[in-house]
């Protein structure tokens, strides 16, 4: 494997033998696989793998001996994501996702097969980083069920949007850091500091993915079509945008959208500044995530490691005459 | 950051003209007055372009930037 991740090959090595070891039923195995062979993933071969890469980093930068002791972490951090993927794709009524499969079933006995796998390789994990681990996709769940149960007469939606976020990926993220801090030796206070800065980025990450969801994908579908209560979404529900309520209401009853009315409720949501109000909000998280860096810099290289997790925006500041 | 601060804020600067001094005047005072750090008024005059906001499709980009690391499912 030639990549900048440190350890990568021994990661991969690790989770392919946790998989030959593990007496399986063939057919259940393929499907495992499939699962664990997604384009961002260790056996997918990508270069920059999307979670597992996180602890190893961490590790590398707080450890004088490289990231061979955040592999086993690792590898239970890849099991976790993609059960955790698909069992989200289920709960979000994923056509996506179904189309690939056999059936719902099937999905969740294989999400179900992975976090029993993952609980093999945290056997390898010291039992506190474990726990750290956990509470990380404890909060997860936390953010998911605001997510999944948010109420536009709520007092606060947006606020409630934002509480989903901090749990959704910044809590596993900054759990992540964490952990991969303290099997690289940090104490706890330098793990601290670590976990603030995978807060950060977990917080930009969900950001940024919200902003993206406004673009249409390939099949011309937004977060809007997808009837998701975004935090520009709901930024912008606050405003009359008659059209965005149709398309939200049709398609979270599953009704088709005509593109004329998902253009106008698209010109709508951007007339209200929503795009702006978001971006705001991942600027502010793209510069906690630079002092947290900053802070660990003082004590740990982090060049090469953690700087790579941190794209700084292109947008230069404006010059006033 | 207040998020109800911060969504006022970008609310009034969406309905007044970029970039103008007077808008920039009216910005500050407003921040000061909802509670918000310099940084964010600094920020939103980043998306001020010589012909208005930039668009939503740049923000988007550069969200897509950022995105080089991660992607939670929503």
């Amino acid at each position: 494997v030639t990549t900048g991740i440190p350890a990568l090959a021994g990661a991969i090595y690790a989770e392919r033998a946790l998989l030959q070891e593990t007496p399986l039923q063939d057919a259940l195995h393929t499907l495992l696989l499939k699962a664990l062979s997604g384009p961002k993933s260790l056996l997918g071969g990508a270069a920059e793998p999307q979670w597992a890469r996180l602890p190893l980093l961490a590790c590398a930068s707080a450890s004088d001996r490289g990231a061979d002791a955040a592999v086993p972490l690792a590898v239970a951090i890849e099991l976790q994501a993609t059960a955790y993927r698909l069992l989200d794709d289920l709960e979000d009524g994923d056509s996506s996702t179904f189309d690939q499969w056999p059936c719902s079933a099937v999905i969740c006995n294989v999400a179900t097969t992975l976090l029993a796998l993952a609980q093999r390789a945290l056997l390898r994990v010291p039992a506190v980083i474990a726990a750290i681990l956990a509470d990380g996709w404890v909060g997860v769940c936390e953010g998911q069920h605001r997510d999944l149960t948010l109420d536009l007469d709520d007092s606060d939606p947006l606020g409630t949007a934002l509480q989903a976020a901090e749990g959704k990926t910044a809590a596993i993220v900054a759990a992540t850091m964490e952990a991969g801090a303290l099997v690289g030796g940090a104490d706890i206070a330098l793990a601290v500091r670590y976990r603030r800065f995978g807060h950060a980025i977990g917080l930009a990450g969900q950001f940024a993915n919200d902003l993206v969801g406004l673009a249409p994908d390939q099949g011309g579908a937004t977060d809007i079509s997808r009837g998701q209560y975004t935090l520009p979404i709901l930024f912008a529900l606050v405003s009359a945008a008659p059209a965005l309520r149709v398309c939200l209401d049709t398609a979270r009853a599953r009704g088709p959208i005509s593109p004329t009315l998902h253009g106008q409720a698209l010109a709508e949501l951007a007339a209200t500044g929503a795009h702006r109000y978001v971006w705001l909000l991942l600027e502010g998280a793209r510069r906690d995530a630079n002092t947290a860096l900053a802070e660990i810099a003082l004590c740990r290289p982090v060049r090469g490691t953690l700087d790579r997790l941190l794209v700084p925006s292109a947008f230069p500041a404006v010059v006033t005459t | 950051v207040n998020h109800q601060a911060l969504a006022t804020l970008v609310r009034e600067a969406t309905a007044l003209p970029p970039r103008e001094p007077a808008t920039r005047a009216y910005l500050v005072t407003r921040a000061a007055a909802l509670g918000l750090p310099p940084h964010v008024l600094t920020d939103l005059q980043r998306l001020w372009t010589p012909q208005g906001w930039r668009p939503p499709s740049a923000l988007q980009d550069d969200a897509a930037s950022a995105l080089y690391w991660t992607t939670w499912p929503q």
